[in-house]
């Protein structure tokens, strides 16, 4: 993917373009508004990642109107250390498509960044997802593992079919929380884990191939090679 | 150049003493009080000089009526003998009459020629005759008769007009008192507004000088400047809460923020300094990016808890189903129960609607949750219900089967960092119970804390939620 | 200057004014006379105090006092005409 960092902190900047560099994406930075907003109206890039707080007068929240004003849909990831409610919503509202609060895990940003990535094609209805002999039928509701119905409970149902949907990718907690349960909150315990193993134990437990999988520091994955 | 600029000091401080509401208000009464001497004026001098005068007109009237009756009984002959009767039996020596016929000639009366100021027939004017050679006024009615005969009748006017210089002067001294009256009255109105005032000024003054303490002192009297300070003095007890919250939370991080911090500082630094290989090296350096997590998300908490607080998300408050929410907390909460033996029963109608902050109340359930789950051992039953207790309440319950809390350690428990002493081993940075209190206050509710089993050997806690349903 | 003028014209404008202010006559001899002849007609069958008072009045017309005179007169002739 092209990506546009804009990011004044020079540290952070190095520390995400070489590790999105490693994941096989062309990274451009710009260390200010101006330029940032410069260079996202003249190029195609297929994803923004704007820090909300530059130097230059112009700031991500402006950079992110200007260019929805002028009718560029390119998706926008806002990187940023305002963590308040308030300021995520304001940045949604103004055309953001995902908000990801400093200090950030990598893992993270890699994997908001690739759903984001994704997203178009998901747009076109599926009814059924398949991660190697795992299928999971959207219109009855029902998960089938080679030729053995699993019984699911609905949330579990839900988390599997997010899982699925980014298969190959990360899922990280909180994005499971957003997605799966609609909450923006901050469970005490690892909540999600105990969901993620029971659904784990029911989709892996006697089969060969494990799919679901455990990403360090990160979060989960579903993929059919070991 | 010290001179000019308190001249334009002083211009401006006028313009300020102008502007100000004591002045203004002062100044209304003031017109207010001389537009009521102005109006008690005006009806007295109706009735005085104003009577007076139409008892003038009414004599004189009547007079002329009487005159015409004769004339017309046996004209200008009769006319001049009553005009000679009123004359000779005129003690007062104020009727004035003169009779003239076509040619100018004069038949009866007592003036000498016709007054200028009469001339127009049917008039009614003012004019001066003299009398002894002194000039007095006189109030002259001309009435034309046939044959182009004139008939004028008249009345001394000089006691109405001695009346009314008397009156004016009077009223012109009076006038003047009461503008001085007026000025006082509105120096002294403007003083006892200033006065009332003054408590509620001076304290303001003092607080923005920086004294924090100091609250508006009110009088006995209970009146609309002492509902003015009370409302100060809510104020100002509600920033002194909010700002021992920001003292508390300083306090807070420079304890129990430090130590984490300080801890993953020294792990780094050990591993540097004695790593064996790069395996322990990599996990030490895991575990403080760990640590690292766990600093930001108490961080991420404390500022939800000074958000609540503060009140800044009420603006956000929309119409949720409570139902849902609770449904949403037991089925996240559930699983990790089950995989500690635990059973969470629940209990709730099927709508409860209300309007507030879905997020921060499912946080705060989860947080009951979570310490109920962390609390209550093993084949334990934690219950999860809510109900609407009263109209506009929602009341939210958890309770557990663990060691419940002292009674000296519930006030507390509210505190941010505050953990009963048993629980310090277990995780959590202790900001949960501080920020169930800070939602509940947002949402003009309380958090009540209380045993779940009074009386038992471990009574357990139970959490009781209490929430406003409106906004 | 402009003053002088203004009084030059503002003192005959007064003077004239003077002129023209109409003359009370009932405060002369004369009328005297005619107060003292209707009181006549009325004196027999007058109290005696009236006569007393018509008679000052007539003393004091007499000796110049013209108003008091008139007066004391119309007052006898007012009190006789009621008497009637």
């Amino acid at each position: 993917m092209q990506i546009l960092l804009v990011e004044d902190d020079a540290e952070v900047a190095r520390f995400v373009k070489k590790g999105l560099q490693e994941a096989g994406h062309i990274v451009e930075h710009v260390a200010n508004g101006r330029d940032g907003l410069f260079m996202a109206a003249s190029e195609p890039f297929d994803l923004l990642i704007l820090d909300r707080m530059l130097p230059g007068g112009v700031d991500g929240l402006r950079i992110l109107e200007t260019l929805r004003g002028q009718g560029n849909k390119t998706p926008v990831l806002f990187l940023t250390a305002l963590g308040a409610v308030d300021e995520r919503v304001k940045g949604l509202k103004a055309g953001g498509d995902d908000y990801l609060v400093k200090p950030f895990a990598f893992a993270e940003l890699l994997a908001r960044i690739e759903a984001l990535a994704r997203r178009p094609t998901m747009e076109v209805p599926a009814t059924k997802l398949t991660v190697a002999d795992l299928e999971v039928d959207l219109l009855s509701r029902t998960v089938t593992r080679g030729s053995k119905r699993i019984e699911v409970q609905p949330r579990e149902f839900r988390l599997l079919e997010h899982l699925m949907r980014h298969a190959g990718q990360v899922v990280t907690r909180t994005m499971l929380l957003e997605k799966v349960w609609d909450y923006h909150f901050d469970p005490q315990t690892n909540v999600i884990d105990v969901h993620v193993s029971r659904l784990r134990q029911k989709v892996d437990r006697g089969f060969d191939l494990p799919l679901i999988h455990t990403v360090r520091n990160a979060g989960y994955m579903i993929r059919a090679d070991a | 150049m010290a001179a000019p600029a308190e001249e334009v000091g002083g211009w401006r401080d006028i313009g300020a003493y102008l502007k100000s509401a004591g002045f203004r208000f002062a100044a209304l009464f003031a017109v207010l009080f001389l537009a009521a001497m102005a109006g008690f004026a005006l009806v007295f001098w109706w009735g005085t000089a104003g009577t007076l005068s139409r008892q003038i007109d009414d004599a004189i009237r009547a007079d002329a009526i009487g005159l015409q009756e004769a004339w017309r009984g046996g004209g200008a002959n009769a006319m001049k003998d009553a005009i000679g009767e009123r004359l000779a039996v005129d003690i007062d020596d104020h009727a004035i009459y003169l009779l003239m016929d076509e040619a100018g000639y004069r038949l009866a009366g007592n003036l000498d020629r016709w007054p200028r100021a009469a001339d127009t027939p049917g008039s009614w004017s003012a004019d001066t005759v003299r009398r002894d050679g002194i000039e007095v006024p006189a109030r002259l009615h001309s009435v034309p008769l046939e044959q182009g005969h004139r008939l004028l009748v008249g009345r001394d006017a000089t006691d109405r007009e001695k009346l009314r210089a008397l009156l004016s002067e009077a009223l012109l001294w009076s006038f003047a008192v009461a503008v001085a009256f007026a000025l006082a009255g509105a120096a002294a109105l403007r003083r006892a507004l200033a006065d009332r005032l003054r408590a509620a000024s001076t304290t303001a003054g003092a607080i923005a000088a920086g004294d924090l303490s100091r609250r508006v002192p009110l009088s006995s009297q209970r009146d609309e400047f002492d509902q003015l300070g009370e409302s100060m003095n809510a104020m100002l007890d509600r920033i002194d809460q909010l700002m021992v919250g920001i003292k508390g939370v300083s306090d807070s991080i420079a304890h129990d923020l430090r130590t984490p911090i300080a801890r993953a500082r020294m792990r780094l630094e050990n591993a540097l300094l004695r790593a064996p290989d790069e395996e322990s090296l990599r996990a030490a350096m895991d575990t403080t990016v760990a640590d690292l997590d766990g600093i930001s998300r108490v961080f991420q908490a404390l500022l939800r808890i000074a958000e609540a607080e503060a009140g800044a998300r009420r603006a956000a408050f929309a119409p949720f189903d409570l139902a849902a929410v609770l449904a949403d907390a037991a089925e996240v909460y559930s699983a990790l129960a089950e995989e500690r033996g635990q059973h969470l029963a629940t209990q709730w109608p099927e709508t409860l609607t209300m309007v507030g902050d879905r997020d921060m109340v499912l946080q705060a359930i989860a947080n009951l949750l979570d310490n109920a789950v962390k609390f209550t051992p093993e084949g334990g039953t934690i219950r999860l219900s809510a109900s609407a207790p009263a109209r506009g309440k929602r009341e939210i319950t958890v309770s557990d089967e663990g060691p419940g809390l002292a009674a000296e350690d519930r006030a507390r428990a509210g505190e941010r960092f505050f953990r009963a002493d048993p629980s310090r081993a277990l995780p959590g940075s202790g900001l949960g119970l501080s920020l169930v209190k800070a939602v509940a206050t947002l949402h003009g509710g309380e958090l009540r804390l209380g045993d779940a089993a009074p009386g038992a050997a471990r009574p357990g806690l139970e959490a009781r939620l209490i929430l406003s349903s409106r906004a | 200057m402009p003053w002088v003028i203004a009084l030059l014209v503002f003192l005959p404008a007064a003077a004239w004014a003077q002129q023209d202010a109409p003359r009370l006559l009932s405060d002369s001899p004369e009328y005297c006379a005619e107060l003292s002849g209707r009181f006549a007609v009325l004196e027999p069958e007058a109290p005696a105090h009236l006569r007393l008072l018509a008679d000052e009045g007539r003393q004091l017309c007499v000796e110049g006092q013209t108003r008091s005179g008139i007066a004391k007169l119309r007052r006898a002739l007012k009190e006789a005409q009621r008497g009637e």
